[in-house]
């Protein structure tokens, strides 16, 4: 028994040995190298993505830290803290980010992240509290600013859409007027923005709510047109409206339904089942094609199921 | 190196005992280190072994899968195609491994931290969704630069030149991370539901043994069986089913009847109003629950309801099954991943015929005017795999994928298997074919809003939902006194807090969203000057989806607030103006027919 535990406490003891060389290798050949390792810009723009705050906002301080202050690299390191301030939940630090985007436009004037910072201060004035709806009042000349300061920017055009998006939420008709104005010349002014499609929509929508349907169809038809426009150019097959689909099926509906409109109504209903023949709504855009032509032949227009609420009492 | 005894000391025999003491001695003192040197051995050898057995060899590339299918035909299916694979690719050797569903997430988890992944695994559902988010953009391989190409093993065939994406029937919808702003899995086969029918009993109770496809004519058979007894002198059931299947029967027969109310509260003409604009749309009178498309659609599910068996509501799945199996029960309810299992039960006992859920016809003197057509079918592609950043062949594991994604293969895998083909095109075995998904249809709704479960706003909502509808269904309630407990419901103030909060959370989704553009913007700013306007198209995307979004969130904010002004926004609601245009339309319609060819 006692040449055993003899034989087993020397065994533990070499293992325990062993254990600390190992540890001690670890220790002096890995730590010092891993602490003088920047991280990768990309690594900290992921870390964001995937919402690891944490490590990228230590990613990003690192970055600033160990990057002279000229480069490029450590203004889009500031730029990324101050993204991941603003936008980790819980807990953002809205103080320490706008002076971050504070100091990217002080400090780096040249840099192409100024009119980006500018524009993110302008929309926490316009959005101090994502629990509620955005501040009208301090975000339309907040973002009119961005638009003054960095006119031919990117950032100053989305500026003036989310500008004109917060003017058309009011639902004042004097305000909708006024927007339909402003976004006008701008698509004129501006045809092949990316923004363009964008732009026309909230036309169409602003028309919509103003009861302008002639308007609103028209507006969405040149939203249709320069989506495909860019789909067939920059945008390598891609859309830069999210959902054409939906835009396809409102041009159809509006002609239908609020203009009578049925040749083009059935244009885009049409192109909605060659483009999308495996989307929900080709169904319905099916019975609207049959319906349109039993009301041509002189059928009523009653559409089955449905029931005009001006009808509901009697 | 012992101690010795003063007893061992003070004898002759001590010399001897000494010398034999010392040899156990030294035996104890090597034991330990014989058994760690035993062990160790047998292990490398083990290794060196199974090695050897995978990779048949030196110089084969090796690829590992990893999966948690235990149906044992999708063991059989999966080898069928990884021998075909590398017969086409010689130096090519691919391992199956099966992992059981329960041990998956653990095993996953841990095979991805230690950076020893399988090259390719299965995308499973068992992880909690920011888990797998992390795991997808630390773990595996974006693959949207792979699926916005065509497939290289669809050449030859009418998909030759299609986006590997476009080539499945729902565009690998459930493939796309709105997060990461990538695909990332490659889904193999679909799934959906049917009815199983037990043809004999059907003959022997009814006389007849070709199931019926008409609503009006199953009501009437399934009265008909449950009007009969068993030999122990018990009612037959016509359709067994349980609390975990109702949905099936409710959403292929019933929630879609309720479709043409799409046309009403849509009040941004997008084809597919959300629960948002149907709450709203409910609250300014544009809808009531007696409409009678919304009737339609509760009545047809309690004439189902009567033809199950008592207390279905509280059965589960297997009580279900073992009253068809048992032959108690005449119909039941059949998931295409578990026709294979329920064939096998019944080979022998009784013959067993799927058939699509009855449906109700455009003539019914009830319905009719409600049922347009068959539902649409919703239900997303699965079995779906991903590719580990850690893999050795990242390339050949997505080519092993895209041959398996392939029209011909794909068609092959899930014939094996016994499944449903995800890609466009693919032939579905003779058993199968009742499977085939309805593509176009009626899209109720309330599958449209909360897929098939009502008009839902806020977790209250469910609640009141899911005490009031299964004892509409069981009879506790009359339609009027449900519709008028659910109205009640919607217009109170209740359901008010409800939608705000719900509300609050579309503003707080604000955040993500904001965060995905940040994302893109970056990659604009970075990208090369020739990728740059397109990235920023990218984002100007991103950008237009935020607005749209704000949009219809603040129409639907006004509405909320602003009922009494919008009680005649119907969207399928000819105007004046347009009637105007129809009038001459039509004039000019009839004056052409009546002229002389």
């Amino acid at each position: 028994m006692t040449s055993m535990r003899w034989c087993w406490c020397r065994f533990f003891r070499l293992e325990i040995l062993g254990l600390n060389v190992v540890l001690l290798l670890a220790g002096s050949g890995c730590s010092p190298k891993s602490e003088s390792k920047v991280p990768s810009i990309e690594s900290c723009w992921m870390n964001f993505r995937i919402s690891d705050f944490a490590h990228a906002a230590a990613g990003f301080q690192s970055i600033i830290d160990h990057v002279p202050g000229g480069d490029r690299v450590h203004v889009e390191a500031l730029f990324g803290l101050a993204s991941t301030l603003e936008w980790q939940r819980p807990g953002p630090n809205l103080d320490r980010a706008r002076e971050l985007y504070q100091k990217i436009i002080t400090d780096y004037p040249q840099s192409e992240f100024v009119p980006w910072s500018a524009l993110d201060l302008a929309r926490m004035k316009a959005n101090p509290d994502y629990n509620v709806e955005s501040d009208r009042v301090k975000g339309v000349p907040a973002y009119q600013e961005v638009i003054d300061k960095y006119p031919g920017t990117m950032a100053a055009d989305e500026a003036l859409i989310l500008q004109q998006t917060l003017r058309t939420a009011s639902y004042d008709p004097t305000e909708m007027k006024d927007v339909i104005t402003v976004l006008t010349r701008f698509v004129m002014a501006k045809p092949n923005s990316h923004f363009a499609a964008t732009a026309w929509y909230i036309i169409g929508t602003t028309a919509l709510h103003m009861k302008d349907h002639l308007l609103a169809r028209n507006s969405y038809v040149s939203c249709y047109d320069v989506d495909i426009a860019q789909k067939a150019t920059v945008m390598r097959g891609f859309r830069t409206f999210d959902d054409e689909c939906s835009l396809l099926y409102a041009i159809g509906a509006l002609s239908e339904f609020k203009l009578g409109d049925f040749a083009t109504a059935r244009k885009y209903y049409n192109q909605l089942l060659t483009d999308f023949p495996k989307d929900w709504r080709a169904f319905t855009v099916q019975q609207a094609i049959e319906r349109m032509a039993r009301i041509e032949a002189g059928g009523t227009l009653d559409v089955p199921g449905v029931i005009d609420p001006s009808r509901r009492g009697s | 190196m012992s101690i010795p005894s003063p007893v061992q000391s003070s004898t002759t025999p001590v010399k001897h005992k000494t010398k034999a003491v010392f040899w156990r001695e030294r035996f104890s003192r090597a034991l330990p280190w014989l058994v760690i040197l035993g062990a160790f051995t047998w292990s490398l050898y083990m290794v060196t072994r199974t090695h050897a057995t995978v990779s048949g060899g030196s110089g084969f590339k090796v690829l590992h899968l990893g999966h948690s299918q235990l149906e044992p035909m999708v063991r059989v299916g999966l080898d069928q195609m990884i021998k075909e694979f590398e017969e086409i690719h010689p130096d090519v050797r691919i391992v199956q491994e099966v992992i059981p569903p329960q041990a998956y997430a653990q095993w996953l988890s841990t095979q991805l931290i230690s950076g020893k992944a399988l090259d390719i695994l299965q995308d499973s559902g068992t992880l909690i969704p920011s888990v797998k988010l992390s795991y997808f953009a630390r773990y595996f391989i974006p693959l949207t630069q792979y699926v916005f190409r065509p497939n290289p093993y669809n050449k030859g065939t009418e998909l030759e030149n299609v986006p590997w994406y476009k080539t499945y029937w729902d565009e690998m919808r459930l493939s796309y991370s709105f997060e990461l702003q990538e695909y990332m899995s490659i889904p193999l086969s679909q799934f959906g539901s049917r009815v199983a029918v037990n043809l004999d009993l059907l003959k022997k109770l009814t006389g007849s043994d070709s199931p019926p496809t008409d609503y009006r004519e199953f009501i009437k058979v399934c009265k008909q069986i449950r009007e009969q007894k068993n030999p122990q002198g018990k009612s037959y059931i016509a359709i067994a089913v349980s609390q975990y299947d109702w949905g099936s029967w409710d959403g292929n027969m019933a929630s879609y009847l309720d479709a043409p109310l799409n046309l009403v509260p849509d009040f941004y003409y997008s084809g597919v109003p959300n629960e948002y604009s149907i709450y709203v749309g409910f609250r300014a009178g544009l809808f009531s629950l007696m409409d009678p498309c919304v009737v339609a659609r509760f009545k047809v599910a309690k004439e189902i309801a009567d033809q199950c068996q008592t207390g279905f509501i509280g059965l589960t799945r297997p009580e279900a099954v073992f009253n068809f199996i048992q032959q108690r029960a005449v119909f039941m309810s059949c998931g295409s991943n578990e026709l294979g299992g329920l064939m096998e039960q019944c080979k022998g006992v009784f013959n067993m015929k799927i058939i699509d859920y009855p449906r109700i016809n455009s003539q019914d003197p009830v319905f009719g005017s409600c049922a347009l057509g068959p539902p649409v079918e919703v239900s997303l592609s699965g079995f779906a795999f991903v590719v580990a950043r850690n893999s050795s062949q990242p390339d050949l594991a997505v080519e092993f994928l895209q041959f398996l994604g392939s029209q011909k293969n794909n068609e092959r895998l899930n014939k094996a298997i016994g499944w449903l083909p995800a890609v466009e095109g693919s032939n579905i075995s003779e058993t199968l074919l009742p499977y085939k998904p309805h593509v176009q249809g009626m899209l109720g709704v309330g599958s449209n809003s909360s897929w098939g479960k009502g008009f839902f706003i806020g977790v209250d909502s469910s609640i009141k939902w899911s005490q009031l509808y299964p004892r509409f269904l069981i009879g506790d309630l009359s339609y009027e006194e449900f519709a008028k407990e659910m109205s009640e419901y919607y217009r109170g103030e209740v359901s008010e807090v409800g939608f705000k909060q719900e509300f609050l959370k579309k503003l707080q989704g604000r955040v993500n969203s904001q965060r995905a553009m940040i994302g893109r913007l970056i990659k604009g700013l970075d990208a090369p000057e020739d990728d740059r306007e397109f990235m920023y198209g990218m984002y100007a995307r991103e950008l237009n989806t935020l607005t749209v979004r704000g949009i219809q969130r603040s129409v639907d904010q006004e509405v909320f607030q602003h009922p009494e002004n919008y009680s005649h926004e119907i969207l399928a609601h000819y105007t004046p103006e347009a009637i105007q245009a129809i009038h001459r339309l039509q004039a000019s319609h009839s004056q052409a027919s009546e002229k002389p060819h």
